[in-house]
């Protein structure tokens, strides 16, 4: 973890020439585009990696200790606990990245445009979006889910659904900040469109402040995704998934318990890498972009 | 909000540690605290939740085991011998054409919560309730052949039937259909509400029902047999078998019911504390094939299916020895028990060939479970098996209320189940094969070639005659195989050193009456 | 007032999202909730009673009268008012979120101070780097590795989450393992957002004024920040609540606990949609209600802020 930058002196500071090569000498940051190159790797290339099917099973080595044969030992049906782990990271991968690429599309436009409107739009929309906050987001995720039947699809459309209000809030923040800056007026009076000021100028200076929450939401996801298919109402097994995997290894914790180990060892890694990336990113943004985001849960 | 957070608040580090401190010792206090469990409520674990305990419509382990203490039948199983004794009717007899059975009830009995004697009423009460069309009740076929009920007097019940039935007494045991209803409890509190308002004639009195996390029964003192040594039972709802495993050790529950998990069953009986017992089950858990449903209809399907399941590893494998080889529905525990019987060994050449004969390759297989272990998981190798030899398949878990739904409506391709039940072979054979028992019953496989047996086996009265059509019958069920039984059932349940006196059935199910506490 | 009038907005509107809840059911949701021995009529009779014969928005205004007398409709599964149902399990939750967010609180509150305090520190990074493994690991796998330690290795703690038992000290020996795995996942979030509350006050204009001024550095820190970050840590608190509601469903399932969360997947289960609709409600009104509550203890703490 790096230290913040002294507070006071963000604010009148200009913006460097090449902000990636700062973020590259954040140590956390690095650490964590490091672990997240390689998940997504790991996810592109687990057909070759994989030393076995996801499902493929053999009853006649069902809960072996881990051996050279089987790095991380098998689960009750004799799969490999390693190949599934593989296998897992893609869907884990796919629904951070569905999640993430859904509830900041609407999360984004509905704040941009609630914190760019003002007045009684705003008032509306943002109304409703508290109204939405007020429900505790794995919770909704688990009713949304439940009335529509667990399938990958629906896990990743009802963990959207309950986020985008999480980044809908936090982007409007942003954009009423961003929205009385000399520059934005001066667009105007240049006889620039609302869509395109809002196009052209505000939304590309709340991207930063946006790609934390990013990592956010994209950490939340996967540990919803994680507790939903421990609960069962997750992606159907037997397909492997980090929290199918958690879920088939609760029952054998005793005997074999590397199985759910490393499973949420897998989790785990990949949300610490996630909130590293994040935790960097914050460190260099505006104070004030820095308060809306680290507000955001 | 229990901190008072305000302005004045000054955290100093000595204060910081304090307040650390402070919290750990909140939570250490209970360390400290003596165990002040009551004496003689007794708690036993269960893996879900119950939903029904009106004897018409009851179904699943759970509910017939808390309802096991709360009614009696005119007869009842010996929990330990199988011997059919008496509950309700002190003595019985049978005209000489064998179609007028008279029993006589006990004097005395009396209703829980008030509702008055039990009269000969009551039990024609209960058994019409279950043959009328109306009640919808799964155990309506078992009941067929009572042609009327008669209460002659208070405790005279007459029971007449169109031909002579050498299994009447099965039929009417202390067990679902056979459990005696009061009727003014059952008018009074409406059928609906009545499923989670039961009152029985039994050693325990249904208290009160926490939906999701447990049930609580209280002892009848007033019980006909006695009142029972402990005074209140709880069936708490722990789905998570290592999870109970840790409290049962940890003497948090005395009763571990519906014990599966091999691994578990293993760590139990290394353990001091505990005492695991263990019994051949009556059932046997099947794969149901839906012959009305596309391809399943071709007995060549059906066969390549069995052929295609690897069984053996099954058992070897995943229960690690702990279920037992099943050659049909009917297990070793039934006197009419044969090996004699078509049999399929794990081949999944000979499977692709009858496929390929059926022209039925690659077509999508839908594998139903109720999301209950080892249920719930059985399907997973069985679908791995099942895609070796060219089929697709699809995996399906259902919570208990949807999956009953799904067979209730017959459209169901598949399911696994076990027909938990008496040492009668017509409550397996009748419940999966004959057409009498759907809609509504449990024959979703919609089988409808054992009929005439069937009727023909309970119609004699010469037990080895009888035992040689039954015969019959399995070797024409296991030729047709719309019932592929997977294993037979070996039933565990573990047990705190403290608890005495329990006797394991093998019914799968637990009953306490005879259970004390000894320190 | 306002805020009262605000709160009564918010709780229409969250019957609203509640009323739609149901409605996100493909097909008839009366013929999806009801069970196997479903008549005609019973299905015609929930759908009567949910109101599913008539026009959407004359459901939707009958639901919310209903829903504003407190009356959720019935459980399919017991017959029960759902409210009712809800509410005996609420005490249980109450238990489980309270003694969490207490410890949360004591734990992440002073951890975050210290660490901003102390920031570049040692102290600092261990926090930090605690606080980041706390809010990285699902909470539900640390309730299984904690029984596995606390309940199996080393017999601390009872592994079932509550006990049948009425005496008081039983039942939180009981609640201290959930409360704590709770507690320390809330307490993770909480520090981190202390820490950079109170890093935040700490670069404002009047302590570089009060430093400037040689006001000692510990009078700064604890008199001046340190009161000033009290907000921020407030609003921390407020919405960390509804954060950790949703971890207490998980927590309560590790444990075998009863409350909302067990009760609430018990009737996902069972297609109890009623009973569905009816937790989440409270739930997300037990979230308003903290946060509102909250809101008017800022302005007492707050001169700044006035509650008008």
């Amino acid at each position: 973890m790096k230290t913040a930058p002294v507070p006071g002196a963000a604010r009148s500071r200009p913006r460097p020439p090449r902000p990636w090569l700062r973020y590259l000498r954040h140590p956390g940051f690095t650490t964590g585009l490091v672990v997240l190159v390689v998940l997504a790797f790991v996810a592109v290339a687990a057909p070759v990696l994989a030393p076995y099917g996801p499902t493929e099973g053999d009853l006649m080595r069902t809960l072996a200790q881990p051996s050279a044969t089987h790095l991380l030992g098998t689960d009750q049906y004799g799969r490999d606990v390693l190949s599934r782990l593989i296998w897992g990271t893609r869907i884990s991968m796919q629904v951070a990245l569905a999640v993430v690429v859904l509830s900041l599309s609407f999360g984004s436009i509905l704040g941009a445009v609630a914190g760019y409107a003002g007045g009684w739009t705003e008032r509306l929309l943002m109304m409703g979006n508290d109204i939405l906050l007020a429900f505790p987001g794995f919770l909704l995720a688990l009713a949304l889910v439940a009335a529509r039947g667990s399938s990958l699809e629906n896990v990743i459309l009802a963990v959207s659904i309950a986020y985008t209000p999480r980044v809908a809030a936090v982007m409007r923040s942003v954009v009423i900040t961003i929205r009385p800056r000399p520059f934005i007026e001066a667009s105007h009076a240049i006889g620039m469109t609302s869509f395109r000021v809002l196009w052209r100028h505000v939304l590309p200076n709340s991207l930063p402040p946006v790609i934390v929450v990013t990592t956010v939401s994209a950490a939340t996801a996967i540990l919803a995704e994680a507790g939903l298919s421990f609960l069962g109402l997750g992606v159907q097994p037997p397909t492997a998934t980090w929290g199918n995997v958690i879920s088939d290894g609760q029952g054998y914790i005793t005997t074999n318990p590397g199985i759910s180990l490393s499973a949420g060892l897998c989790i785990s890694a990949t949300v610490i890498a996630l909130n590293l990336l994040g935790d960097g990113l914050r460190d260099t943004l505006d104070p004030q972009m820095r308060r809306y985001t680290s507000r955001m849960l | 909000m229990k901190t008072r957070t305000n302005g004045r608040l000054a955290l100093t580090r000595r204060s910081a540690l304090f307040l650390s401190a402070a919290t750990l010792l909140s939570v250490g206090l209970g360390l400290a605290s003596p165990r002040a469990d009551a004496a003689t409520e007794l708690r036993v674990r269960i893996g879900s939740d119950i939903g029904n305990l009106d004897p018409a419509r009851i179904f699943g382990i759970e509910n017939q085991t808390v309802a096991g203490h709360l009614y009696n039948g005119l007869v009842k199983y010996d929990q330990a011998t199988n011997e059919v004794v008496p509950d309700l009717a002190s003595e019985w007899s049978v005209s000489p054409d064998g179609k007028r059975w008279t029993f006589k009830l006990r004097d005395g009995v009396t209703w829980h919560k008030g509702y008055g004697p039990l009269t000969a009423d009551d039990v024609k009460f209960s058994l019409e309730r279950v043959l009328d069309p109306n009640t919808k009740s799964r155990y309506a076929g078992q009941l067929e052949g009572i042609t009327s009920v008669e209460a002659a007097d208070p405790l005279t019940v007459v029971v007449n039937l169109a031909a002579p039935n050498a299994g009447l007494l099965n039929k009417l045991t202390a067990f679902n259909q056979g459990w005696v209803v009061s009727r003014k409890a059952v008018t009074e509190i409406g059928d609906e509400k009545y499923a989670m308002n039961p009152v029985g004639t039994g050693p325990f009195v249904f208290d009160s029902w926490t939906a999701g996390s447990q049930a609580v029964i209280v002892a009848n003192k007033d019980y006909f047999e006695g009142a029972p040594k402990v005074d209140s039972v709880v069936f708490r709802i722990i789905k998570d078998e290592t999870a109970a495993a840790i409290a049962l050790e940890n003497a948090e529950i005395d009763i571990f019911f519906a014990l599966q998990s091999p691994p578990v069953i293993d760590r139990l009986k290394k353990s001091d504390a505990v005492k695991v017992l263990s019994r051949p089950a009556n059932h046997t858990i099947n794969l149901v094939l839906n012959t009305t449903v596309g391809p399943l209809g071709d007995v060549r399907v059906r066969k390549a299916i069995a052929h295609g399941i690897n069984r053996e590893a099954l058992i070897a494998g995943y229960f690690k020895g702990t279920k037992g080889t099943a050659y049909s529905v009917l297990t070793s525990s039934f006197p009419q028990y044969t090996e004699s019987v078509p049999k399929y060994e794990y081949d999944p050449q000979k499977a692709k060939a009858l496929l390929a004969e059926a022209g039925a390759e690659g077509f999508m297989l839908e594998l139903v479970s109720v999301g209950l272990s080892p249920y719930d998981q059985l399907v997973v190798p069985m679908a791995s098996d099942l895609e070796k030899i060219g089929l697709k398949t699809k995996i399906t878990v259902l919570e208990r209320g949807a999956y009953l739904q799904a067979r209730g409506k017959g459209e169901i391709m598949t399911c696994i189940t076990g027909v938990v039940g008496p040492p009668d072979p017509d409550s397996p054979l009748v419940t999966l094969y004959h057409t009498k028992s759907f809609p509504p019953g449990l024959n979703t496989s919609r089988y409808d070639q054992v009929d005439d047996l069937l009727a023909q086996a309970s119609a004699e009265l010469d037990e080895d005659k009888r035992t040689g059509i039954y015969r019959q019958v399995l070797s024409k069920t296991m030729e047709d195989v719309p019932v592929l039984p997977l294993y037979a059932d070996q039933l565990f349940l573990a047990h705190t050193n403290k608890v005495k006196g329990l006797v394991q059935n093998s019914l799968f199910t637990v009953h306490v009456y005879s259970v004390s506490f000894s320190q | 007032m306002r805020r009262l009038l605000l709160m009564g907005i918010t709780v229409i509107g969250m019957v609203t999202v509640v009323f739609f809840l149901l409605r996100a059911i493909p097909g008839d949701p009366a013929t999806y909730m009801l069970g196997d021995y479903a008549t005609e009529e019973a299905v015609a009779a929930l759908k009567a009673d949910l109101g599913l014969d008539r026009p959407v928005h004359e459901q939707y205004l009958t639901f919310v009268g209903r829903a504003l007398t407190g009356d959720m409709g019935n459980s399919v599964v017991t017959g029960q008012p759902a409210f009712q149902e809800v509410l005996s399990s609420l005490p249980w939750s109450a238990a489980l979120a309270t003694s969490g967010i207490v410890i949360a609180v004591l734990v992440g509150v002073p951890l975050g101070v210290l660490s901003a305090v102390r920031q570049g520190t040692f102290a600092d990074l261990f926090v930090m780097l605690g606080a980041l493994v706390g809010i990285s690991f699902p909470v539900f796998w640390v309730g299984l590795v904690c029984i596995l330690l606390f309940a199996h290795e080393i017999r601390l703690f009872p592994a079932l989450g509550a006990s049948s038992s009425e005496d008081l000290l039983t039942q939180l020996h009981h609640l201290a393992l959930p409360a704590l795995v709770l507690g320390f996942s809330v307490a993770a979030y909480i520090a981190r957002l202390t820490r950079s509350a109170m890093l935040e006050v700490l670069g404002q204009d009047f302590v570089r004024v009060a430093r400037a001024m040689g006001i000692s550095e510990t009078r700064i820190v604890y008199w001046l920040a340190l009161r000033n970050a009290l907000i921020p840590v407030l609003a921390v608190i407020g919405v960390t609540f509804a954060w950790s509601l949703g971890s207490a469903i998980l927590v309560e399932a590790v444990f075998s606990r009863p409350g909302l969360g067990s009760m609430i997947l018990k009737a996902v289960f069972a297609r109890d949609y009623q009973l569905v609709q009816a937790g989440v409600f409270v739930l997300a009104f037990a979230v308003v209600l903290v946060n509102t509550t909250l809101d008017i203890v800022y302005g007492l703490v707050d001169p700044r802020v006035s509650v008008t």
